[in-house]
């Protein structure tokens, strides 16, 4: 079914954009990510906007889902990106932006092996009042549970 | 069995036997041999020991199989009571080794003739040698050294006991053990300490798993104390000075070495946050600015009959104030924490003696008094003890002493009440009293009398300050320590000043002492030619206000018999490793208890929760103090409640949200403090509208357990089909197609569809269904008509009847045209609630209902039950409510959005009706949002929208959203750290 997805073109982006996620893949299919979240800096490094993917993983799930359903289902809910630039704000000059990933719990080398240690702790700033949240998608199948939701500032925080 | 057990040993018994074999430099003669060298010939002969011990164990399981019931089932070692248990004898034991080696024999244990850390579990022995004893750890290797009379007692009781009461008793008092165990505990975490305990860590897993064997049997123990506990309420008053400085002297308090060494009970307990389900209590137990805290406590309840009665005392004298003057005395006790507990030993009085936690030479436990003896080697409070020894090695070390500091802090007090109306309490070892004097009097005599008292009753030394003011008092009285006295007359304060340094004045520290010092300030007098304005500008207008008059011996601040206490909480940053989340929330379970017991234990509640972390800062390495928190970032957060709060669930609530929000990773967690502020009296008329408020708001956390697991599959359904449902301008073509392919009966098409529709497809609809279509849209029409003419509007429930009685004829015979495989392909049915209206099928006669029901595949009927109960919800039928939860599995978003008008019963919003329609509707609403917050935040806030946009014409719907709304962010904030944006 032909919905429409974009995708980053540049080829460093996109390979940045691919590395990274498929690195994260193992840690995925194990349950261990609970978030992936887009970054966007302001100059001082300090985090504007977060695009913030929730994943749930039925582990115990057997495919039984196939994966054009499955592909169907994330288009759909990609595609909810695209209508969501209202609730962005726009970003200053010179921002940059990064994915981050949380984990339930670090990976242990014993059980990651190599891998593990090619992962990095972040020391993303953070900010000093709770977050507002605007849900943007959320997708409830069973093996892959899925929201996104975007994080601003509170108020407040701006004002500082 | 054994035998594959026993070979692998043998691979590890003696590694060096290999390298020994392929020594290209041995003597050729030494391969022809069977042994090739001393390894191997040792690897033989364990083998042969452990041959003739199992055939001997099995031999005489046999022949004990009369005797022991339960190691006849199977006739093998492993039934016995000391299976898996290997023990090497050391030395001289009562019972013999011999002896012990038959138990070990009968009971399925395992005995080593010799010691290697990989075979043996435990080392029995009697007494030790002084030798062995000093050094320990290398001894027995991290394994526990236990008295053979617990192998006898396990056996007498026939199941395998506990050994650590049993452990050498030497043993479990040296400081080695006290840490060994902690580290035991502790690195269960996985955490290893200082570099000392290297060794320990090499044998953590063996001596945890014992722990955590042990465990169940301490609870008992471990709850008594917690009962204990909670008799025991301490308040942390922020106000106060004193408090601080005892505060920065030693930030993290031990709860270990003496507190195990004496009282056996104590010894046995693990500590930690995570093994220990009682840590936070135990911790607060033995914690001396704990003992600080709750000290106040307790002295208001013993003197309160004292504080209740000054005002009333002070009422007469009042008439002959002009003759009188007033002056404050402060009174210290000097290094109260030594003196009391040297008091009996006037031998010690000119040695240095500080108290401690610890007495190891090499320990980092703080000392926290230190006397004037030990004070002139340089030993400071908050000093390491082996800062401490190295300064002055004949360091005398006392352990605290509780119960004697709260019988002399009794007494003491007992005196200053005898001898003067209004005391100030400061701390238990600090006052303030406030004595009104004739002209002629001279002040001196009074705390000249005083001290002596004090002194006598006590055998501890006090000194005191007097000034006209309690600046001056408190100043005063550090001239005048130890054990002396000073007044500071008015006429002398400017002199007495002028030398002073600015940081001895109350609340001068670093950060002010540094910036002053910039202006070459370093004394008051330097301090006097400061013009306020400047000081304000630089230090702000409060300190700059104090530090201008204090510097000129001006304190306005009134002697005041009770404090108000602005903030109560509980901390602990000592001892805190997490593992993983769990135990963080266990953790912070304890805690909130911990604090709602004080508050209680106080009486009030607090309306803003403040949550401090302490993060082991980047880069930071592992804290010198041993488990203490380090070089630490702290964190904290706080958030105010509209109603005050000081019960459990709603602190723990309030508080896991907090700590979630901070996203942090638990494992570098190293001090977790919980705060209460904005207090208010628990009013109990008032407290009743509060609870059911707050139960109102957060019942939902707490019945988390109750909700059935069927649940979060049938949700689990009703998304799969939402790829379909996300394109609204494709979901009505969809839903058409299949009306005219399938034939639904009747009550599922929405009649603003059908009126919309091209005629042609109307006909051809209404074709189908034998023109039923038709009179339906006829009647409809009618009806709407008759509702905008008239201006009362109709009750949505007699509405619903009129259309059921009409769709209950045409429903007939359009059911029995349709054949029972229209309905397989269920999931192209209709899936949005805007094509259906369930109130209609609910009140259908039963039969036809359940015909209609069973045409229709499992879950299109959960839906419509679902919608139907939640109409009659809305309506105010009450038993519905909950049944529709349990198969929930549907959109309420897209309800509201086609339902909107049915939400709008007509009824006067003061009736009890109206309050039970609002009480149920909101219990759906928690039961909803609890159901979607952890999957499905996108319906939420879609729901939230709707509600607040339909909120202007309905006051139900804006009742609904004004109760359910603080609930939703809260779980919100909960899940995911954080706030809905402005919902609009």
């Amino acid at each position: 079914m032909n919905v429409v997805v974009n995708k980053a073109r540049h080829p460093q982006l996109a390979n940045y954009i691919h590395s990274s996620i498929f690195a994260l893949l193992p840690y995925i299919q194990k349950g261990l990510v609970e978030r992936v979240v887009v970054i966007f800096y302001g100059q001082d490094q300090v985090p504007l906007e977060k695009f913030v993917f929730k994943l749930t993983i039925g582990q115990s799930y057997q495919s039984s889902v196939s994966e054009a359903e499955l592909e169907f289902a994330l288009r759909a809910f990609l595609v909810k990106l695209n209508v969501s630039e209202t609730i962005a704000k726009p970003l200053p000059s010179g921002a940059n932006w990064e994915i981050t990933a949380n984990f339930r719990e670090l990976p242990s080398q014993e059980n990651e092996g190599e891998e593990a240690k090619l992962w990095v702790p972040t020391d993303t700033k953070q900010w000093m009042q709770p977050s507002e949240i605007t849900p943007i998608k959320s997708m409830d199948s069973n093996p892959l549970k899925l929201q996104l939701y975007m994080e601003h500032p509170s108020v407040t925080e701006q004002k500082v | 069995m054994s035998r594959s057990s026993g070979s692998s040993s043998r691979k590890r018994g003696r590694p060096s036997s290999k390298s020994g074999a392929t020594n290209p430099l041995k003597p050729p003669f030494f391969k022809s041999s069977p042994f090739s060298d001393f390894g191997s010939y040792m690897t033989e002969k364990n083998r042969k020991f452990r041959d003739q011990f199992e055939t001997d164990a099995s031999s005489s399981s046999h022949g004990a199989n009369l005797a022991i019931t339960d190691g006849g089932v199977s006739g093998v070692d492993s039934q016995g009571i000391f299976k898996g248990v290997a023990i090497f004898v050391d030395g001289f034991t009562v019972p013999p080794s011999q002896e012990l080696k038959n138990y070990m024999l009968k009971h399925g244990g395992k005995f080593v003739n010799y010691f290697s850390r990989h075979t043996v579990t435990h080392i029995i022995c009697s007494n030790l040698p002084d030798s062995k004893r000093k050094n320990l750890r290398a001894f027995s290797h991290g394994l526990p050294v236990v008295k053979p009379d617990w192998i006898a007692d396990s056996i007498a009781a026939n199941t395998l006991l506990s050994w650590v009461p049993y452990q050498l008793v030497e043993y479990a008092v040296t400081e080695t053990s006290k840490q060994l165990k902690l580290s035991a505990f502790f690195s269960e975490k996985g955490i290893s300490r200082s570099h000392h305990q290297g060794i320990l860590i090499q044998n953590e897993t063996s001596l945890s798993d014992k722990c955590k064997g042990e465990s169940t049997e301490l609870t008992p123990s471990g709850t008594d104390n917690f009962s204990q506990e909670n008799s025991q309420e301490s308040k942390h008053i922020d106000t106060n000075d004193e408090l601080k400085d005892v505060k920065s002297e030693s930030e993290e308090d031990c709860s270990t070495s003496y507190v195990a060494g004496k009282s056996s009970d104590h010894l046995n307990r693990p500590h930690s946050t995570l093994t220990d389900p009682n840590f936070v209590e135990n911790y607060f137990k033995y914690s001396r600015l704990h003992f600080i805290g709750t000290w106040r406590n307790r002295y208001r309840k013993r003197f309160s009959n004292f504080l209740s009665g000054t005002g009333s005392k002070n009422n007469n004298p009042n008439n002959d104030t002009e003759n009188l003057r007033r002056i404050v005395i402060h009174i210290d006790m000097d290094c109260f924490f030594v003196s009391v507990v040297i008091r009996i030993f006037p031998d010690l009085l000119d040695k240095p003696v500080a108290v401690c936690h610890s007495n190891n030479p090499k320990g980092t436990a703080e000392i926290s008094s230190a006397n004037y003896p030990a004070r002139s080697y340089g030993i400071k409070a908050g000093m390491f003890v082996r800062d401490a020894k190295a300064r002055c090695p004949h360091l005398i070390i006392f352990p605290y002493d509780f119960s004697a500091y709260e019988e002399v802090a009794d007494q003491f007090y007992s005196i200053l009440h005898k001898h003067c109306k209004k005391v100030q309490a400061v701390s238990c070892d600090e006052a303030f009293l406030a004595v009104s004097l004739s002209l002629n009097d001279n002040p001196e005599n009074i705390a000249e009398i005083i001290r002596k008292e004090i002194f006598e009753t006590t055998r501890c030394t006090a000194s005191a300050g007097i000034g006209e003011n309690m600046l001056l008092a408190r100043l005063a009285t550090k001239s005048a320590k130890p054990n002396g006295q000073c007044f500071i007359p008015l006429d002398k304060v400017n002199e007495y000043l002028d030398k002073l340094p600015i940081s001895a004045l109350p609340g001068v520290g670093y950060n002010v002492e540094e910036k002053l010092r910039m202006k070459e300030v370093e004394t008051c007098g330097q301090l006097r030619t400061i013009s306020k304005d400047v000081l304000q500008k630089d230090l702000g207008s409060k300190m700059g206000d104090m530090l201008w008059n204090y510097c000129r011996g001006i304190d306005h601040s009134a002697v005041e018999a009770v404090q108000e206490t602005k903030s109560i909480g509980a901390e602990v940053n000592w001892g805190v490793r997490f593992k993983d989340s769990k135990d963080s929330e266990n953790f912070l379970m304890n805690l909130c208890k911990e604090v709602s017991l004080r508050l209680h234990g106080c009486g009030v509640q607090g309306r803003t929760i403040t949550l401090k972390v302490k993060v082991r800062k980047k880069g930071a390495g592992e804290p010198v103090k041993y488990m203490g928190c380090g070089d630490c970032e702290t964190i904290s957060r706080s958030l105010t409640v509209p109603g005050a709060i000081n019960d459990v669930d709603s602190l723990h609530r309030i508080a896991k949200q907090t700590f979630a929000s901070f996203h942090l990773d638990v494992k570098e967690v190293r001090g977790v403090g919980l705060k209460l502020s904005r207090l208010e009296l628990a009013n109990p008329s008032r407290k009743g509208i509060e609870e059911s408020r707050l139960e109102l708001l957060f019942s939902s956390a707490t019945r988390k357990g109750k909700q059935p697991v069927e649940q979060s599959c049938s949700t689990n359904h009703s998304r799969e089909d939402a790829p379909s449902g996300a394109c609204p301008s494709s979901s009505s073509a969809v839903s058409q197609g299949s009306n005219i392919s399938e034939l639904p009966p009747l009550s599922h098409i929405d009649l603003d569809v059908v009126r919309n529709l091209p005629p042609e497809i109307f006909l051809e609809m209404n074709g189908l269904y034998k023109g039923e279509l038709r009179k339906i849209l006829e009647s409809q029409q009618q009806e709407k008509e008759y509702n905008s003419e008239s201006v009362e509007r109709k009750d949505c429930r007699q509405q619903d009847q009129e259309i059921s009685t009409r769709m209950q004829r045409v429903l007939e015979p359009s059911e029995a045209s349709c054949s029972k495989s229209n309905y397989c392909k269920s999931d192209l049915m209709p899936g949005s609630l805007s094509q259906v209206d369930f109130s209609i099928l609910e009140n259908l006669p039963d039969e036809v209902r359940t015909d209609i029901l069973k045409q229709l595949p499992p879950h299109r009927v959960e839906n419509q039950f679902s919608e139907s109960s939640k109409s009659n919800l809305s309506l105010g039928s009450h038993s519905k409510g909950f049944e529709m939860l349990r198969v929930q599995n549907c959109l309420l978003s897209e309800f509201l959005l086609s339902n909107a008008t049915f939400l709008t019963p007509n009824i006067n919003p003061s009736s009890e009706e109206w309050d039970a329609i609002v009480v149920n509707s909101c219990e759906f609403m928690k039961e909803y949002i609890r159901q979607k917050i952890e999957s499905d935040i996108e319906e939420l806030y879609n729901c939230f929208r709707l509600l607040k946009r339909l909120s202007s014409k309905s006051s139900l719907l804006l009742e609904l959203y004004d109760r359910t709304l603080p609930l939703l962010q809260a779980s919100i904030g909960e899940h995911y750290g954080g706030k809905i944006a402005s919902l609009v």
